[in-house]
């Protein structure tokens, strides 16, 4: 009993000791949260992150530490953003801690002159990573001709995420044990740096019916990859509907994809969710999938606010295909296919939430905040198809330091109980 | 206001020269240096990737990962019967739980072998977590392998994938 004290005493002196660095070039914050189940081993999960920056004539330095229960050090990795002149610098170093292995590192100058910007993204993957190893580089330049945006990137054994293309993604890199990731945005792909690629876009074209017209020129080492056309929001003359095209030209094969997108209107307060569908399995049309074949209204929302207070209730009608992300990501319905493709956590099994928050002044700075999520579960017989109910509490000490807590109760009984913290400074 | 118009006619005609120089430079530099230098491309085969286990006290898990699926993913996954070895692992206690869309359809763990069939209904894991097992461990050094004659994966377009590796000591993969 009097360890813990002393500990508790301890942990309580350093955090609070750690905001009397408040006004010096160090700035950062850890953030901490345990997890403990009522029956098992006692302990769920132990997850903790230190970022740590130093700010030094006009560059931050960043150092982020990640630790997991089960996996201990994952993650060690070190930033630095600054200006210098014209230039902007942004570099990234990554090391596998509990391996001691270097993992990744990538730098990214970019500056703009006389409209045009410049951009200069270089990485290296190790060889500890299954891909690797890898280097390269590549070159962005982007600028304006009257209404026209041009983006050209030339690839030498590297891409650049491009947020708009799926082909282009950057880089995510996995601890295998634990499933932590990182995620880069320059995507290193070979070992040399050779020419690799060259992708041209042009944006910007508007016709009466079409909203947005980009095309894209992709070429590589071995010659032409694809060329495309991107036709946003066709106007089909139904104010209810519009669609979107992509053809898609490749050396010895032509595509055309059209995706419908169903216009509502701005509602008052319920929220409704609905989709075209197509007879092809993605709602698209293309091939031999070319008909319309009715809406899905999928899912219905209500919000309310006053006084910080907000009242939220979502339900989803088509769960085969949609769920409600979990309150990290946002609580909100979004097609599973969506939800995995970016890596969004949400709850299969529920089909409705009615959710409370309340946001509040602190005592000593800072916000409070209370928030209760109660879940309906599709196949649970409990009182009402009750499924779960999840309740965060934040508590600030002062304008640095907080204090949560959670509890999560399922129709099994108490599925655990969190802690955290977290202190700034 | 004539020459205010002139003026910016003039300053977009430069801009415009300058966008098109800029593009005509890109485009020599990538003719003068096309494919010189090394384009060795690496081959990115489908993996399965067999996570360490990681241990906490008498806890563990091990995560079942893949890269470089082909075919819009991996969307099922089947490890026949004695497909798992394991070591100092309690049989009992092992919990397995889907990921990333995955549901587990069945699972059996006996003695040292186990057996386990997973799929995903609504898309493929081109790559990232599919599978979690939880377990208690019964000694230092737990072990958990997986023999890949045993292993049959399918892809989102319901085609049997037959070429990928398994790997098991991989500590870090990238997407």
């Amino acid at each position: 009993m009097t360890k813990k004290i002393i500990i508790t005493a301890m942990l309580m002196t350093v955090i609070g000791g750690l905001t009397l660095l408040a006004g010096s070039p160090f700035s950062g914050s850890w953030s901490s949260e345990i997890q403990i189940e009522p029956t098992g081993t006692f302990f769920k999960s132990l997850d903790s992150t230190i970022d740590v920056n130093y700010s030094l004539g006009g560059f931050v330095c960043t150092s982020e530490s990640d630790f997991h229960f089960f996996g201990g050090f994952i993650w060690q990795g070190f930033g630095v953003t600054g200006i210098l002149g014209a230039f902007n610098i942004q570099g990234d170093l990554l090391f596998g801690a509990s391996t001691a292995d270097f993992i990744y590192d990538q730098l990214i100058v970019t500056t703009s002159i006389a409209g045009i910007d410049f951009g200069f993204y270089a990485a290296q993957l190790s060889d500890a990573v299954l891909q690797g190893p890898a280097d390269g580089f590549a070159v962005r330049l982007a600028g304006n001709a009257g209404v026209l945006d041009i983006v050209s990137i030339a690839e030498f054994g590297a891409q650049i995420e491009d947020t708009e293309d799926d082909n282009f993604n950057g880089i995510t890199i996995y601890h295998a044990a634990t499933g932590l990731h990182k995620h880069y945005v320059t995507n290193p792909l070979v070992v040399g740096q050779g020419f690799t690629g060259e992708k041209v876009t042009v944006s910007g074209w508007s016709f009466g019916c079409v909203e947005d017209i980009a095309t894209t020129l992709y070429m590589t080492c071995e010659g032409f990859d694809f060329f495309r056309f991107d036709l946003t929001g066709i106007d089909v003359g139904l104010s209810w509907l519009t669609f979107d095209v992509e053809l898609t030209f490749q050396l010895q094969t032509k595509s055309i994809v059209l995706t419908p997108t169903l216009v509502l209107g701005n509602a008052a307060c319920i929220d409704v969710y609905a989709a075209i569908l197509t007879d092809a399995q993605d709602n698209t049309i293309y091939g031999g999938f070319a008909s319309l074949t009715g809406i899905s209204l999928y899912g219905l929302g209500f919000t309310y606010s006053w006084d910080g207070v907000t009242v939220r209730d979502l339900t989803v009608l088509d769960t085969s295909c949609y769920a409600i992300t979990t309150p990290e990501y946002g609580s909100a319905i979004e097609e599973i296919t969506e939800a995995l493709k970016d890596g969004h956590e949400f709850y299969p099994d529920y089909w409705e939430l009615i959710s409370i928050e309340v946001v509040g002044d602190g005592c000593c700075g800072g916000s409070s905040t209370f928030l209760a999520n109660t879940y309906f579960n599709k196949n649970e017989t409990a009182l009402f198809g009750w499924g779960m109910t999840h309740i965060e509490v934040t508590i600030p000490i002062n304008s640095m330091i907080f204090l949560s807590g959670q509890v999560e109760v399922d129709t099994s009984g108490l599925d655990h109980i969190g802690f955290g913290f977290e202190v700034g400074w | 206001m004539a020459n205010n118009r002139r003026a910016t006619r003039g300053v977009m005609a430069v801009r415009m020269r300058l966008v098109v120089l800029g593009l005509l430079a890109v485009v020599l530099v990538l003719g003068l240096s096309a494919c010189m230098g090394g384009w060795f491309t690496q081959e990115q085969n489908a993996t399965l990737i067999i996570g360490q286990p990681a241990i906490s006290g008498n806890r563990g898990e091990v995560l079942i990962s893949v890269t470089n699926m082909p075919n819009q993913g991996l969307a099922s996954i089947a490890i026949k019967d004695q497909g798992i070895t394991t070591t100092n692992i309690d049989p009992t206690s092992v919990k397995v739980e889907g990921l990333n869309g995955f549901t587990l359809l069945a699972s059996e763990f006996v003695g040292t072998h186990g057996c386990l069939a997973a799929a995903n209904s609504t898309s493929g894991s081109v790559g990232g977590t599919i599978l979690k097992i939880s377990f208690e461990v019964t000694a230092a050094n737990p072990t958990f392998t997986v023999n890949k004659l045993k292993v049959s994966i399918g892809s989102a377009l319901n085609t049997l994938i037959t070429t990928w590796d398994l790997n098991t000591d991989t500590n870090y993969y990238a997407k």
